[in-house]
């Protein structure tokens, strides 16, 4: 298998452009966090400890919704540090 | 008493409105970008970007997940007995960017839109839209897809980028493009005849996410992979450096519903019902 080969300078290059855009992704993840934080506390105030069912899945929903961005966070600083690793190896 | 009610209503319509599944959406594009070019840059190297589909998979999780707190608060307003016409969420108010244009490439323009439905997950539409497609019933396609919010399509594109992924490698190279295209020109008349060839080349040049797409093939075992497969299947893959735009230059929503008809196509070949599609998907 294996296609056509890249030049080491292309593969490189490559890394670099692909990590353009890994940390626009970061950033509109950053951003997202942000307001997802602001909703979070906005909700909290609004309801002021409403035990409403819906009120409490949307919660644990958003609280979900954080852990999934956290962990989408890890995995592009995981994916970053491996394709500097690479890189860096060639 | 009422003014209070209305008070909280307005408060959490705001958090509706602001729930972020644009900048998650973003985010989702642009790591998908990366993925593409990073797996045409390493393709055959022993390090396939696997990362970043875990990545793109988190962001479709936590989409959903803000889909979900939306319809869950969405029920709560109701409950309040609000009426919650007018501080509709944000979600809602952008259905039509979604549902327009499905509309425009279905050729369905005009035609009567069922109700927008708050209740309806990823997987039961794709696998309602998917058996839509399968049937080569175009206005059931078309009605299944606008009756999902906007939240949902998004979620949508995203799964059928990673089921594709898995998919065409199920297929053998020189059936692919037939198959997956098989129905477009029926399905979706108003879809620019360049996007399933750049589908595919994504779909061929992206890793696939693990467990997704099983159907009693095993997905990934053949390597049908990497640019000589997307020769293979007769679409040519970009250059590494092309610049991978969110969906390699096509728009989100022609990206979920071509994807749709191409995975019909694609389940025809193997015999697979649309089911499978998320069988085994916790």
């Amino acid at each position: 298998m294996g296609g056509t080969v890249a030049s080491v300078a292309e593969v490189k290059a490559a890394i670099d452009a692909a990590m353009a855009y890994v940390r626009e992704g970061q950033e509109a993840v950053r951003a997202a966090n942000d307001k997802l934080g602001e909703a979070q506390r906005s909700l909290a105030a609004a309801v002021d400890g409403s035990a409403h069912e819906s009120v409490a899945a949307a919660q644990s929903a958003l609280a979900q919704a954080t852990t999934e961005l956290d962990d989408c966070m890890t995995a592009t600083l995981g994916a970053m540090e491996q394709a500097q690793t690479y890189a860096a190896a060639l | 008493m009422t003014s209070l009610i209305h008070g909280v209503a307005e408060r959490v319509s705001a958090v509706r409105a602001d729930l972020p599944l644009g900048l998650v959406a973003t985010a989702t594009d642009r790591i998908r970008a990366a993925g593409a070019v990073l797996a045409a840059a390493l393709a055959g190297s022993a390090v396939p970007p696997l990362l970043l589909a875990a990545a793109t998979d988190h962001l479709d999780a936590a989409a959903g997940a803000l889909w979900r707190a939306d319809s869950d608060l969405e029920r709560y307003l109701a409950d309040l007995g609000v009426a919650v016409a007018g501080v509709t969420p944000s979600s809602v108010e952008r259905v039509d960017e979604w549902a327009d244009r499905v509309d425009a490439v279905t050729g369905c323009a005009g035609r009567p839109r069922p109700a927008v439905r708050l209740d309806v997950l990823v997987e039961g539409t794709l696998v309602d839209a998917v058996r839509a497609a399968s049937r080569g019933d175009r206005v059931a396609l078309r009605d299944v897809l606008v009756a999902a919010p906007e939240a949902v399509g998004r979620s949508l594109t995203t799964r059928c980028a990673s089921l594709l992924a898995a998919r065409v490698r199920t297929v053998e190279p020189v059936r692919v493009r037939r198959a997956a295209t098989a129905r477009i020109a029926d399905l979706l008349p108003g879809l620019d005849g360049r996007t399933p060839d750049r589908l595919l080349t994504q779909a061929l040049l992206r890793p696939p996410a693990a467990g997704l797409g099983r159907s009693g093939h095993s997905a990934g075992a053949l390597p049908w992979t990497g640019p000589r497969a997307a020769a293979a299947g007769g679409v040519v893959p970009p250059h590494p450096r092309a610049g991978a735009g969110a969906a390699g230059g096509v728009p989100w929503v022609d990206a979920g519903v071509a994807g749709v008809v191409m995975l019909a196509g694609l389940l025809a070949v193997g015999g697979d019902d649309p089911e499978s599609l998320v069988r085994g998907r916790g």
